[in-house]
């Protein structure tokens, strides 16, 4: 079994698994990555008590499952993010399909201005890409990752980093074409 | 698929910005989300109440280290709590019996169709099951056709309970249904209520009877109604009306013991303000008694909802199913099942272990027991050894799923990845063939395995860290979809075998571990011409009650 160190039991490893640690330290965790991750569910859930549900949910499953918390925690987080946002995303549009959506309070124009919308637009356009895609530009361009860690969360390859970015920023540029003006 | 295009040297033919119009794009992007983001700012308590749920699901306390048993527990502990279902205890050891009694219970109930003679057939049909599915039995023999009836009766014998609260507690919670609610009102109806607002009751649930006899009658709710229940062909039919968030209503034939014997889902036209007709059709299988149940979907949220519920007796031809010891947890010390004189693990000894595989396991015909949220079953082995082991571990026998069975599931695997849109197939490494994933469907707290989430395959990156992918190198998979390559119009059509579970490759000591009793789908991928084989994928199936059921899944990657 070439590559595989069996464990003192002689068990094979598979995945990382359950093994017994310490005390996690919370407040350090929350400082470090809660309010982050707030804002990063919220550009796929449009509330934040939405956002924060997931966020909890992800700090839930980090804590109480077999994940080593030392190893990095940050990735496991964002990851879990990423998926409990999108999947809140995917439930609302299936619900779409059924309901139209009431209209959303639009602001005033001296409130939020033409900058304001044009935002609001992008949003709308980044959620509308495909999944990946709209991960990737979104740790990149607003947690600023790496391409390494990009691919570290989403579970890629750094090559496939780079493929969705660009494409996710084609994509953009063809739902808003303004966006290059 | 989506609209990929690739050249004949693999590079990707999408359209591309020039890098100066990329850089622009990417600078509003930028934008937007510094925008967005600074208009969202958590709760000023979020602390608190993260805190505050962490310790409530004692995610605070330092994680088990041992005992399987323990860690089992734990599990359904945590699930139990993540559930909400801490609004309730369930007592073990109890040995007399509750009756649920058939009818309308409340004030403002749904009419239920009750036949006068509540054993009646309601309408029978035909349907063709094997004569008998023992663990030998090959599918290939001649099946006989047999009637199958259902009808709605009045009382349905269910795990006893001492008062009218605990009872109508025990009666949700055997339907599947536990959360948190709290159970208010008297002999005559229970009111199940969500614990935060308590105005708009979740069900009302009839009970009746002098107080050593407790009787519930079916549950109803205003916004989840059950009108009618009949047989039409091979199938449980039944009609209702809801209201419900999600425009989806799920409906369920829960067995007497708990059992969740068939479930679907159906919509309904408007979601949130009227009722709503709904028609729901269930495959169901053996004999038995239980209740059929119908709710909304809570939309992950751990809020029970609004549900109905009606007892009903049910033939669909014998079960003389033998069982497999199966969902052994690869961290087992033990690595067996153990064989109890007593049900649950605080107390009796251990009379055997049975090991991963050992079939011919009989189900006695004794009422499970309710320890923690998880039935324990008595069982007698092909040793003659009786005793109780935890009903997880069981799969029935294998031999009941036929190759066509298991064909037709690998087809319908493929098409749910392909349903997907997944991009990184010609990004992954092809270098080496190695095994890149083994895990469990739906046991991510053991090995966190892919899950089958919204039509396809989805895992926690983080928790796909194969230490022997690639010879040594960490290797993290987000998806299994990645690991075939999805045919299109262009591909040429995957191979597609069906048997037992083989061993496989040089981690055959896995295969034959973790899914003993189980039967495989191999599923080849080629390369768009057909000319080499480039990925495989082992979809791991056990005998479910209404067809195979995917438990895990092995993929490679082949060298080219």
């Amino acid at each position: 079994m070439a590559g595989l160190e069996r464990t003192p039991t002689g068990e094979l490893p598979i995945v990382e698994r359950s093994v017994p640690a310490a005390r996690p330290d919370l407040p350090a965790l929350y400082e470090a990555h809660y309010r982050r991750l707030v804002k990063l569910a919220s550009f796929y859930t449009d509330d934040t008590e939405t956002a924060e549900e997931v966020v909890q949910d992800a700090f839930l499953k980090l804590l109480n499952g077999n994940y080593r918390i030392e190893s990095n925690p940050g990735a496991y987080l964002r990851s879990m993010v990423l998926n409990g946002a999108r999947s809140q995303l995917r439930k609302r549009r299936v619900r779409r399909d059924y309901v139209p959506e009431s209209p959303r309070p639009v602001d005033a124009a001296e409130i939020g201005g033409v900058a304001a919308a044009a935002s609001a637009e992008m949003i709308k356009a980044l959620r509308s890409l495909p999944e990946k895609q709209s991960a990737v530009l979104v740790l990149r361009y607003y947690l600023d990752l790496s391409e390494a860690d990009i691919a570290e969360t989403l579970g890629i390859a750094r090559g496939s980093v780079k493929s969705h970015a660009s494409r996710g920023l084609a994509k953009l540029s063809n739902l808003i074409p303004e966006v290059q003006a | 698929m989506t609209g990929r295009f690739f050249g004949a040297d693999g590079t990707s033919k999408d359209p591309q910005l020039d890098p100066f119009s990329e850089r622009r794009v990417a600078e509003r992007l930028r934008s937007a989300l510094a925008d967005h983001a600074e208009q969202v700012e958590p709760a000023p308590n979020s602390y608190l109440t993260l805190s505050t749920r962490l310790e409530e699901a004692g995610a605070l306390a330092p994680k088990p280290s041992g005992r399987p048993g323990g860690r089992l527990l734990a599990a359904a502990a945590m699930t139990l709590v993540a559930l909400g279902a801490g609004a309730f205890v369930v007592s073990q050891g109890r040995t007399g019996d509750l009756n649920a009694v058939g009818g309308d219970g409340a004030d403002n109930a749904t009419a239920v169709t009750v036949p006068a003679d509540p054993t009646t057939t309601i309408i029978p049909s035909t349907t063709t099951v094997p004569a008998e599915a023992p663990a030998t039995t090959p599918t290939s023999e001649a099946p006989v056709t047999v009637a199958l009836s259902a009808s709605v009766v009045e009382k349905v014998t269910l795990p006893s309970a001492v008062d009218a609260a605990t009872a109508a507690a025990d009666f949700v919670h055997l339907l599947g249904m536990p959360g948190g609610a709290r159970f208010e009102g008297d002999d005559g109806a229970v009111a199940m209520l969500p614990l935060d607002q308590g105005d708009q009751p979740l069900a009302r649930i009839s009970v009746a009877g002098p107080e050593d006899e407790v009787v519930v009658t079916s549950a109803t709710s205003d916004t989840v109604q059950i009108s009618d229940v009949f047989v039409d062909g091979d199938e449980l039919v039944v009609l209702g009306q809801a209201i419900v968030f999600e425009a989806v209503v799920e409906v369920h034939l829960v067995g007497a013991d708990g059992t969740r014997i068939a479930s679907t889902w159906t919509s309904v036209a408007n979601c949130c303000e009227d009722l709503s007709p709904f028609e729901a059709r269930l495959s169901t299988f053996g004999v038995g008694e239980g209740f059929v149940v119908a709710h909304g979907d809570s939309a992950g949220s751990g809020v029970v909802s609004p549900f109905s519920a009606v007892p009903v007796k049910f033939d669909a031809g014998a079960d003389d199913t033998t069982y497999t010891v199966f969902r052994i947890r690869p961290d087992d010390s033990d690595q067996g099942l153990n064989l109890r004189d007593l049900p649950g693990t605080d107390e009796g000894i251990v009379l055997a272990t049975l090991p991963p595989g050992e079939t011919g396991i009989k189900r006695l015909p004794v009422m499970p027991a309710l320890v923690g949220d998880s039935y324990w079953w008595r069982v007698r082995t092909t040793e003659g050894i009786e005793g109780w082991v935890h009903s997880w571990f069981l799969t029935p026998d294998s031999s009941n799923l036929s190759d066509e069975d298991l064909v037709r599931a690998g087809q319908d695997a493929i098409a749910t990845i392909n349903s997907a849109e997944f991009e990184d197939v010609h990004y992954a490494n092809l270098s080496l063939r190695v095994p890149v994933a083994l895990g469990w469907i739906g046991d991510p707290l053991t090995v966190r395995g892919p899950q089958l989430i919204d039509g396809a395959f989805w895992t926690e990156a983080s928790s796909w860290s194969v230490p022997e992918a690639t010879y040594g190198e960490s290797e993290k998979v987000i998806s299994l979809r990645s690991l075939l390559d999805p045919p299109d119009s262009s591909d040429t059509a995957p191979i597609i075998t069906a048997g037992p579970s083989p061993i496989y490759g040089f981690e055959q000591e896995w295969v034959e571990r973790y899914f003993a009793g189980t039967r495989a789908v191999t599923i080849v991928g080629s390369d768009d011409d057909g000319s080499e084989l480039r990925r495989s994928m082992m979809l791991f199936y056990e005998a479910g009650p209404t067809g195979p059921r995917l438990v895990g899944a092995v993929a490679s990657i082949f060298v080219p």
